[in-house]
C-alpha cells in the first residue's frame, strides 16, 4: 500500500477535464491540496463542482492527470477508500440496515474503521443501536453518518453539500463536530456547498469555479489583506467608484463596494470598510463591475 | 476473507426471505406432519420394500417443493440485488467504502451460486428429520422409518446435485445479476421476457441456431444438465435406488464432460464481467 509522506499534496490535480458530449463541464482544471487545510469549492449549479468530485472520487471517465492519496482514483478505487471518506448524500444510508448491523459491516470491510470511536460519538445522540435507518429523522441520519465518518481514519474527507435539507441546529452541530473534533493536521477536508455563509469560517481555503474553471484560490488569511468592503450612502457611489471597485450593488439607498488591492486608508474617509464575507466576493469574480 | 463474509452477511440481512422462508417451510413441514400424524403407522406395517419405497417418495417430494420454491427465491434474489441498491439510492454509500466492484459482485454471486444451494440442503435435511422424528412419536411400529433409506448417503448426493446445478444455470443466474445491474426500471421484465422471447422465436422460426433449446437446458426441472434423460429429479428422488450416492457422482462426470457446461461458463464469465463494469461506470446522478 502506497501512501503519501507527510509533505506531498493528498490531492494533485493537473489539467482536469470532462466532457459531456459537446458541454464541457471541467475545462483544464490543476490545484493541489494538502494536509490541514479546509478547502471550499464555491460555485452556483452547472459550475462543474459535482463533476470534479465525481473525478476525484474515481466515479467517472475525465482526462488529465489525478492523484489523490497517491492513489489513481480511477485504477485504484477501493484502495484509494481506504484513506479517503466521502458523503456523497445523507439520503443515501440504506433504510432497512439497524445502526448494529452498520457498525458491524463497516468493521468488516473497513481496515481503518474503529467502532469505539464511531459508538463514542452516537452516544451524545439519540440514536440507539437497534434502531433502523429507516426510523430515523433526516437529521438523525445525518448524525449516524458524521458517526461513521468519525469512526473512519482517514486523511482525506470529501463532502458535497452535506447538510442539505437541514435544519440550522443539526448543520450548525455537523460542521462542529467535523471542525473541533474530527479535523485535524494530518488530515484535509474537501466541501461544496451552496450555503457559503455557514461554512466560511471553518475553511482555510477557498476555491470558485465557474464555467468548469478555477477562478480564483486563495487562503482565509489572505483575504482580507487582498480585499477590502466599502458600505456608503448610494448618493456618494460615483465617488466611491473612481477608487475602481471590482464589484458594486445598491439597495434600499445603501451601496456596498468591493475592493481588490486598494489600501483600507484611502476608502476609509468615504464610509465603513471591513472584509467581504465569500458570497459578495465570489457575485465580484463572477459577476463583476457591470451589475451594478 | 472477513471481508466476504461480511458482503455476504449483509445480504441474507437485506434480503430476509433467504432465512424466513426456510423457516416457514419447516414450519409448514411441523404442521402437516403432525396433521397427517397417523400415516407412519400403517406404513410401518407394510412390507419393508413397500414402506421403503413409501419413505422415500414422501422425502424425494418434499426435496423437490423446497428445491422448487427456492428457484423463484434466486431468481427474486439476484433481479433485486444489484437493481435494489440503485433505487434507494444507497449505492452511494456502499461505493464510498473501500470494497471493490469485483468484490461486491461476486459476493452477490457468491449467495446464489453457493450459500443459497447450502440454505436449500439445510432445509432439506431439517424437514425430512423433522418429518421422520414426528411420526416416529406419533405411532407404533415407526423405529424402521429411520432405516428404511439410506439418508446420509441420499444427503450428500443432494448437496452435490445442488452445487451442480447452480455451475450447469450460472449462465442463467449472471444473466439475472447482469439484468439487475443494467435495467434502467424493469429489471424482472428483462430478465424474464428476453429468454423467453428467444425460446418462443427459436421454436417459431426453428432457424437452426437452437439458442432457445440452450437457454431451455439451462431451466432445472426441464432437463438434466443438457443429458435430457431427466437424472437430475431421479437424483432430487433418488431416495429410493439404493445407489443413490454414486448417481450424483455419475452426473457429476456426465457433466463435466459436457462441452456445453464449459461454454456456459464461459458465457457467465461474460455476464459477470458485463456486470462489474456496468456498477463501476454507470452514473445515474
Amino acid at each position: 500500500m502506497q501512501s503519501t509522506s507527510d509533505t506531498d499534496p493528498l490531492v494533485s490535480v493537473k489539467n482536469l477535464g470532462k466532457q459531456y458530449g459537446p458541454t464541457t463541464a471541467v475545462d483544464g482544471v490543476s490545484f493541489a491540496i494538502r494536509a490541514g487545510e479546509v478547502v471550499g469549492l464555491i460555485g452556483p449549479n452547472g459550475a462543474g463542482k459535482s463533476t470534479l468530485l465525481k473525478a476525484l472520487l474515481g466515479l467517472i471517465h475525465y482526462s488529465g492527470e489525478l492523484s489523490v492519496l497517491g492513489q489513481s482514483p480511477r485504477s485504484d478505487r477501493a484502495q484509494m477508500l481506504q484513506f479517503l471518506s466521502y458523503i456523497a448524500d445523507v439520503a443515501s444510508l440504506p433504510e432497512w440496515i439497524s445502526v448494529k448491523q452498520l457498525l458491524y459491516f463497516l468493521s468488516g470491510v473497513h481496515p481503518r474503521f474503529n467502532r469505539d470511536l464511531s459508538l463514542r460519538y452516537l452516544q451524545r445522540t439519540e440514536i440507539r443501536l437497534r434502531h433502523k435507518v429507516k426510523a430515523l429523522s433526516k437529521g438523525m441520519k445525518t448524525q449516524l453518518h458524521l458517526a461513521l465518518i468519525m469512526g473512519i481514519d482517514a486523511r482525506l474527507l470529501v463532502l458535497d453539500e452535506p447538510t442539505l435539507g437541514l435544519d440550522i441546529v443539526f448543520r450548525t452541530e455537523f460542521y462542529d463536530t467535523l471542525a473541533n473534533e474530527y479535523f485535524n493536521p494530518a488530515r484535509s477536508i474537501l466541501m461544496t456547498t451552496h450555503q457559503v455563509e455557514e461554512i466560511e469560517q471553518y475553511l482555510t481555503r477557498v476555491m470558485f469555479i465557474h464555467h468548469g474553471r478555477i477562478l480564483f484560490d486563495m487562503a482565509m488569511g489572505d483575504i482580507a489583506n487582498r480585499f477590502a468592503r466599502l458600505k456608503i450612502d448610494s448618493a456618494q457611489m460615483e465617488q466611491a467608484r473612481q477608487y475602481k471597485p471590482i464589484y458594486s450593488h445598491t439597495a434600499g439607498g445603501k451601496g456596498v463596494l468591493i475592493f481588490e488591492q486598494q489600501s483600507r486608508e484611502s476608502l476609509r474617509p468615504l464610509g465603513f470598510v471591513d472584509t467581504p464575507g465569500l458570497a459578495e466576493l465570489f457575485l465580484a469574480k463572477v459577476k463583476g463591475v457591470g451589475d451594478a | 476473507m472477513r471481508k466476504f463474509f461480511t458482503l455476504a452477511l449483509r445480504e441474507i440481512w437485506e434480503h430476509h426471505n433467504l432465512w424466513r422462508v426456510p423457516l416457514i417451510l419447516l414450519l409448514l413441514v411441523v404442521l402437516a406432519n403432525f396433521g397427517f400424524s397417523g400415516v407412519a403407522s400403517w406404513i410401518g406395517l407394510a412390507p419393508p420394500e413397500v414402506s421403503s419405497q413409501l419413505v422415500g417418495t414422501t422425502l424425494g417430494s418434499l426435496s423437490s417443493i423446497i428445491f422448487l420454491v427456492f428457484s423463484f427465491l434466486v431468481l427474486f434474489y439476484l433481479v433485486d440485488c444489484l437493481y435494489a441498491e440503485r433505487k434507494d439510492k444507497s449505492i452511494l454509500f456502499w461505493r464510498s467504502l473501500p470494497i471493490s466492484d469485483t468484490q461486491a459482485v461476486l459476493a452477490k454471486l457468491f449467495v446464489a451460486a453457493v450459500l443459497i444451494p447450502v440454505i436449500v440442503w439445510l432445509t432439506i435435511v431439517l424437514s425430512q428429520l423433522l418429518t421422520l422424528a414426528i411420526q416416529s412419536m406419533s405411532g407404533k411400529n415407526t423405529a424402521s422409518l429411520f432405516t428404511a433409506v439410506n439418508l446420509s448417503a441420499y444427503w450428500c448426493n443432494i448437496l452435490l446435485i445442488l452445487l451442480l446445478t447452480a455451475l450447469w444455470t450460472l449462465p442463467l443466474l449472471t444473466w439475472f445479476l447482469f439484468c439487475s445491474s443494467w435495467s434502467k426500471r424493469t429489471p424482472f421484465i428483462a430478465a424474464l421476457a428476453i429468454p423467453v422471447v428467444i425460446i418462443l422465436l427459436d421454436n417459431i422460426l426453428s432457424v437452426g441456431i437452437r439458442l432457445g433449446g440452450l437457454i431451455a437446458d439451462r431451466i432445472p426441472f426441464g432437463y438434466s444438465f443438457g443429458a435430457g434423460d431427466g437424472s437430475f429429479l431421479l437424483g432430487l428422488q433418488g431416495i429410493t435406488t439404493s445407489h443413490a450416492y454414486q448417481l450424483a457422482f455419475s452426473d457429476m462426470f456426465v457433466l463435466l464432460r459436457q462441452p456445453g457446461l464449459w461454454l456456459g461458463l464461459l458465457v457467465a464469465t461474460g455476464f459477470t464481467s458485463a456486470t462489474i463494469w456496468t456498477r463501476r461506470w454507470r452514473d445515474d446522478s
